[in-house]
């Protein structure tokens, strides 16, 4: 009886722990061991297979070295910086526009999310056809009667990061009004009455008011932004395969192509741990600031 | 919902701004749909017809041969049975280890559970490049690549930090007092969580179901690391091979993309309303 009564107490301490065992151990070996086992790698001489040898820093100094390396970080700064920015004001200037209790909200909504539900390479199987001189908008302007019109970004080196912009944007931005559409519609009302009745303009409700309490949705949206920008790796090949030339090479396509490829896995891996860290540099602080606050609305 | 809408309309005045408002979403929704139009304008015409330049003109008939292609290549059923196999249990178990976990850190927490829950959800954060070479050497070591579990195994344990942190949110709404009334009723913990808690988090559930669901069917990087014959191929891996045998057959492209598209279409459709609301309870802070 007593006995029975103690294994029970025991059962009912025990049980949480035990159902979250599966889940937490699987985190901690697939993820963060893994990176412990990634970081080493870029620490090793490693080639085709790995190698277990200490070499110091040698991978990251030929890493910076290289031009791919320095193109793959040049246009994930001109990607991410432009992909973050536009997909938040789009994002943004929708979540607002729908938000004013317009009609047919739930016809227009969809119309705006539904490029979420594609893959990157549809999207950039689409993108590519939409953006190539021969058959694409180019080619529809002029044999509408537009002759002198040119839209070749894709076809020239300097330009053709942006139509990586482009897509991208296409993709995401409806993701960014769900998250702003969710956050506008989280507002206390009260809030809102207040300072119409106080006989504020919509210009200063929204630029004093409604905006600075989107603070959490703004912080989200960037992150999962920096995130997806950071990673990308899929839209890359299916819209220009990283090309022409490796005018569009990105980390994500630069860790592949020497890892799998070119048989440099130390390098590979050091280019690995150096996107890990970009990520990090945004998301500690917003863990940080997460954490720190005391949660509200829930 | 933020009331400005009146706020425009002082008097009685004719007000120009919802119809303003409209118009312009009207117009931007047209420019989400273009590229996708283009698609499907392409997948029913003939190749000449696209190699004419005829590509964004409405055709005067339906071609239906593109389609009729695609769905004869036995290459893309196997594609699709591949994704299908892969998506649905890493779909499901993903999401019955977030709710587990969910539910634990939400109602039954214990010393040091807010620790495991920020190491488990901080896992969502992690580029999938920086394991991607152990986990290659692990599957290899295991004799599984070109095999379809490591895609089911490495997408159900990428599943259950988002599932974990959307559950715990969600079932931290459902009040405590019907959890301790359905225990004082004699009910066990794993019966308030399928009788009570599931129930009361559909809306949650739907959104997972969606994301899990859109995110792995769309899933580029895994198979293409896991698999290496054209056996195990999952769909989208398919379309970017089938662009090198179709590579002038746009049209043959076009239906190819659509095909592919619809499944995780459909579910978004179906789900989509869910999701705003999904989202303001749980994945966003509100």
């Amino acid at each position: 009886m007593e006995y029975g009564r103690y294994l029970r107490g025991w059962a009912q301490q025990a049980l949480p722990r035990l159902v979250l065992a599966p889940s937490f151990a699987t985190i901690v070996l697939f993820v963060y061991g893994f990176i412990v086992f990634t970081a080493y790698l870029s620490f090793t001489n490693s080639r085709i297979l790995p190698k277990f040898n200490l070499i110091g820093f040698e991978n990251y100094e030929k890493l910076f070295g290289l031009r791919h390396w320095s193109t793959a970080i040049e246009n994930l700064v001109i990607f991410g910086g432009l992909y973050i920015a536009i997909c938040t004001a789009i994002g943004l200037t929708l979540a607002i526009l729908l938000d004013q209790k317009i009609r047919a909200e739930g016809v227009l909504r969809p119309l705006y999310l539904y490029p979420m539900a594609l893959s990157f390479i549809v999207t950039g199987t689409a993108w590519k056809w939409f953006l190539d001189p021969g058959i694409g908008l180019e080619q529809t302007l002029q044999s509408w009667g537009w002759a002198s019109f040119e839209f070749d970004w894709i076809k020239n080196r300097q330009m053709a990061i942006y139509t990586i912009v482009i897509a991208a944007v296409w993709q995401t931005s409806g993701f960014v009004m769900a998250i702003f559409l969710a956050g506008l519609r989280g507002i206390d009302n009260e809030i809102i009455k207040a300072a119409q009745i106080d006989g504020a303009s919509n210009l200063r409700l929204y630029a004093r008011i409604i905006i600075p309490q989107l603070r959490p949705a703004f912080l989200s949206a960037f992150v999962v932004l920096a995130h997806m920008a950071i990673k990308s790796y899929d839209l890359v090949v299916a819209l220009t395969g990283g090309g022409p030339g490796r005018a569009t090479e990105m980390p994500a396509t630069f860790m592949y192509s020497y890892t799998f490829t070119r048989n440099q896995m130390g390098i590979g891996a050091g280019s690995a741990v150096i996107m890990l860290m970009m990520i990090a540099a945004v998301i500690v602080p917003y863990l940080y600031a997460e954490l720190r606050e005391p949660r509200h609305g829930r | 919902m933020v009331d400005v809408a009146l706020a425009f309309a002082p008097g009685r005045r004719f007000n120009p701004w919802p119809a303003v408002i409209f118009i312009s979403l009207a117009v931007l929704a047209l420019l989400f749909l273009a590229p996708t139009a283009g698609v499907l304008l392409s997948s029913i015409k003939t190749t000449r017809d696209i190699a004419l330049g005829q590509l964004w003109t409405i055709p005067s008939e339906l071609f239906w041969g593109n389609y009729a292609e695609v769905l004869a290549n036995p290459a893309v059923h196997r594609y699709f049975l591949n994704t299908f196999i892969v998506t649905a249990p890493a779909t499901v178990a993903s999401i019955a280890l977030g709710s587990l976990a969910g539910y634990v850190f939400a109602k039954l927490p214990f010393r040091g559970s807010n620790l495991l829950f920020l190491v488990i959800v901080s896992g969502m954060f992690f580029p999938p490049q920086v394991i991607l070479i152990p986990l290659f050497r692990l599957f290899n070591a295991m004799d599984l690549i070109d095999t379809l579990y490591p895609i089911i195994i490495i997408h159900t344990a990428m599943g259950i930090p988002i599932c974990t942190l959307l559950m715990r949110n969600f079932f931290a709404t459902v009040p405590n007092a019907l959890r301790e009334a359905a225990i004082l009723e004699g009910a066990n913990e794993w019966q308030v969580l399928t009788r009570v808690a599931l129930p009361l988090s559909l809306p949650a559930l739907a959104v997972l179901a969606t994301l899990q669901f859109t995110w792995i069917w769309n899933d580029f990087l895994w198979p293409l690391i896991f698999t290496q014959s054209d056996e195990k191929r999952t769909i989208m891996l398919g379309i970017v091979n089938l662009q090198g045998q179709y590579s002038v057959a746009w049209g043959v492209q076009g239906s190819l993309s659509l095909i592919a598209s619809l499944p995780t279409l459909i579910v978004f459709l179906f789900f989509q309303r869910y999701f705003i609301k999904g989202m303001t309870m749980g994945a966003v802070k509100g």
